[in-house]
């Protein structure tokens, strides 16, 4: 028994971020109950410091432990770390912290009752770092349910509008029908390897024991449940619903945290399946048929919302659909998982600042910036700089260099070029072509169209510091990583 | 490896197919939510069954902990329904159209 306790306390040490927003999450929950009515704008503040001290954990206390030995594994190999996992928790923190500071004013003026919405917020924030880290079948599950049922409630929690409550009514039924799915794709996977740990699975792989039809059951079944938390395309049909009925800084986080945890557990779903001889099939077609089918329904929907942020849902579902374009590659060239790795990670990053950006302008904007994209005309002459933001994220979403969205999907479609999927390749950017005519529509309402009506304008809205600091700082993201990744290539 | 399928796993692919066909043809929210713990279930005995025919105790472990996420699950799931039900006096699924206009 004795040997147990060092894997246990250096568990216990890799696991800090996680551990810290626990605490935070429950303490923010504490003091909502302690706090006197008038000092609860503290719980932002609060929550913002659990994220900062998360991060701090994540980067200077671990991090540097767990570069010297990666790939990491705590708790007997259930979680891991290696440097997709990292990259992808300091995103998913640092779009909890874009949240939790473009949040206050919005959930003042819905008046969201603070301390559930912040401390589920930190709960969320904490199962999405942990469903990134996971590599074993009963902890995604656990982590991923987690996830969803505090996202249900963040859906739901805005308490006068019908809409936040028919939203997290759909989320929630559908959410929980492809959780059931994903729990027996698991219970097929183990029946078929009779393990639950990855590392122990892919042994049972490469040995070639494993039942191949109750794997290939079990796998796709497992696509099915990530496939619904990436909102990927057959199974995409609450995103908009959700994203439009949320309030707009849920929809932020369940735009981004979710999808960049979801990403990096695929990732090693599929990496694992890869070492798996007979993926190359079925499992790829299934696979090559979800990517294709996303980037399609994804950018086609959203040429007719009217809607912002179902606009933004149905981006978002295309953008879903690049991003597994390098998972795809993988199953059939397992030579280029490294390539797949850095693509999928770049794009992450890309992804999310940009995403970041085009949900945090309709939060910043408020009741009346959040629904019709007619309302924006004229947006530019009474705030300019949100127009200029908001602009600078569609360029990016389109993918027009020199910004961030035009590297990642180069690297995206690169690999997909090296791996021999070039009719994968050519449809992606022919249909990220498309995309450009709705992210244009945008732009030309804000800086070219007058609004119709008065009625129609947007009242101009002071920006107070935090949303100001919060939006330029992923504005400088969307241009700042290419800096620093042309400065690598060109090896200043 | 010879596998054969038991009888158990036969039942469980039948459980969560009712629970899926429920899921397409019911609208009242309480009924696709008992179709759903139809399908938990389900995967539960396939878990269990799979256990048992490999020797393995992880099945069962797993099988604890999915009824204490179905628990937490239905908490959310009927203090949703009783909101809905609070603002519209029903909660069949087809009544729910405000989104999407």
């Amino acid at each position: 028994m004795n040997d147990l306790y060092p894997q246990i306390s250096a568990s216990l040490f890799q696991t800090l971020p996680i551990l810290v927003l626990i605490v935070a999450g429950i303490g923010v929950l504490v003091a909502d109950v302690l706090l006197p009515r008038a000092s609860r704008w503290l719980l932002s503040w609060l929550s913002l410091l659990g994220v900062a001290l998360a991060f701090i954990a994540l980067d200077f206390v671990v991090g540097p432990a767990g570069r010297e030995a990666l790939p990491l594994h705590s708790y007997f190999g259930v979680l891991r770390s290696n440097y997709l996992v990292f990259l992808a928790q300091n995103l998913i923190l640092a779009a909890g912290a874009f949240v939790i500071l473009i949040s206050p004013r919005y959930v003042g003026e819905r008046r969201i009752p603070l301390g559930e919405y912040y401390g589920l917020l930190l709960l969320a924030v904490m199962a999405m770092l942990a469903l990134a880290a996971s590599t074993e079948l009963l902890t995604v599950f656990l982590n991923l349910e987690l996830l969803s049922i505090t996202l249900y409630v963040l859906t739901g929690i805005e308490n006068r509008n019908l809409r936040s409550g028919e939203a997290a009514f759909k989320y929630f039924l559908l959410g929980s029908f492809a959780a059931a799915f994903l729990l027996l794709g698991i219970a097929f996977v183990f029946g078929a390897t009779g393990e639950t740990r990855y590392d122990a699975i892919r042994q049972v792989l490469v040995d070639g024991t494993a039942q191949p039809r109750l794997l290939a059951i079990g796998f796709c079944l497992m696509l099915v449940g990530f496939g619904f938390k990436l909102s990927l395309a057959p199974f995409h049909m609450y995103a908009p619903d959700v994203y439009e009925g949320a309030p707009t800084t849920t929809a932020s986080l369940i735009a981004t945290g979710t999808k960049v945890a979801g990403f990096a557990a695929l990732f090693h779903l599929i990496e694992l399946a890869a070492a798996w001889s007979d993926a190359a099939g079925g499992l790829w077609l299934a696979l090559y048929a979800v990517a294709l089918a996303s980037m399609i329904v994804g950018n086609v929907g959203a040429v007719v919302q009217p809607n912002i942020k179902r606009m933004l849902a149905y981006s978002s579902i295309a953008h879903s659909g690049y991003t597994i374009v390098p998972m795809v590659v993988m199953l059939q060239r397992p030579d280029l998982i490294a390539d797949a790795r850095d693509a999928v990670a770049y794009y992450m990053l890309a992804y999310t600042v940009m995403t970041l950006l085009a949900f945090g302008v309709p939060a910043v904007l408020g009741p009346a910036g959040e629904s019709r994209i007619a309302q924006y005309a004229g947006l530019h002459r009474r705030s300019p700089m949100l127009a200029c933001v908001m602009a600078l994220a569609m360029v990016s979403l389109m993918g027009i260099p020199p910004t961030i969205g035009f590297f990642g999907k180069f690297q995206l479609f690169a690999v997909a070029v090296q791996g021999d999927h070039i009719w994968l390749a050519v449809l992606g950017v022919l249909a990220s072509v498309a995309s450009v005519y709705y992210y244009l529509r945008v732009i030309v309402t804000m800086y070219m169209e007058e609004p119709a009506t008065a009625g129609e304008e947007l009242e101009s809205r002071r920006l107070d510091g935090v949303n100001a600091f919060a939006l330029t700082a992923c504005s400088v993201c969307v241009f700042l990583f290419v800096v620093f990744q042309s400065l690598y290539l060109f090896g200043v | 490896m010879e596998f054969m399928v038991p009888g158990n796993l036969i039942l469980a692919a039948s459980i969560f197919t009712i629970g899926v066909f429920g899921i397409l043809l019911k609208r009242n929210a309480i009924s696709i939510f008992m179709c759903v713990e139809l399908m938990f279930n389900a995967a539960n005995l396939a878990f269990i069954t799979f256990a048992q025919s490999l020797g393995r105790p992880e099945g069962v472990a797993v099988f604890l902990f999915v009824i204490t996420v179905a628990a937490a699950e239905a908490a959310v799931g009927l203090a949703l329904f009783i909101k809905i039900f609070n603002d519209k006096e029903t909660i069949e699924a087809d009544t729910l159209d405000l989104l999407q206009r």
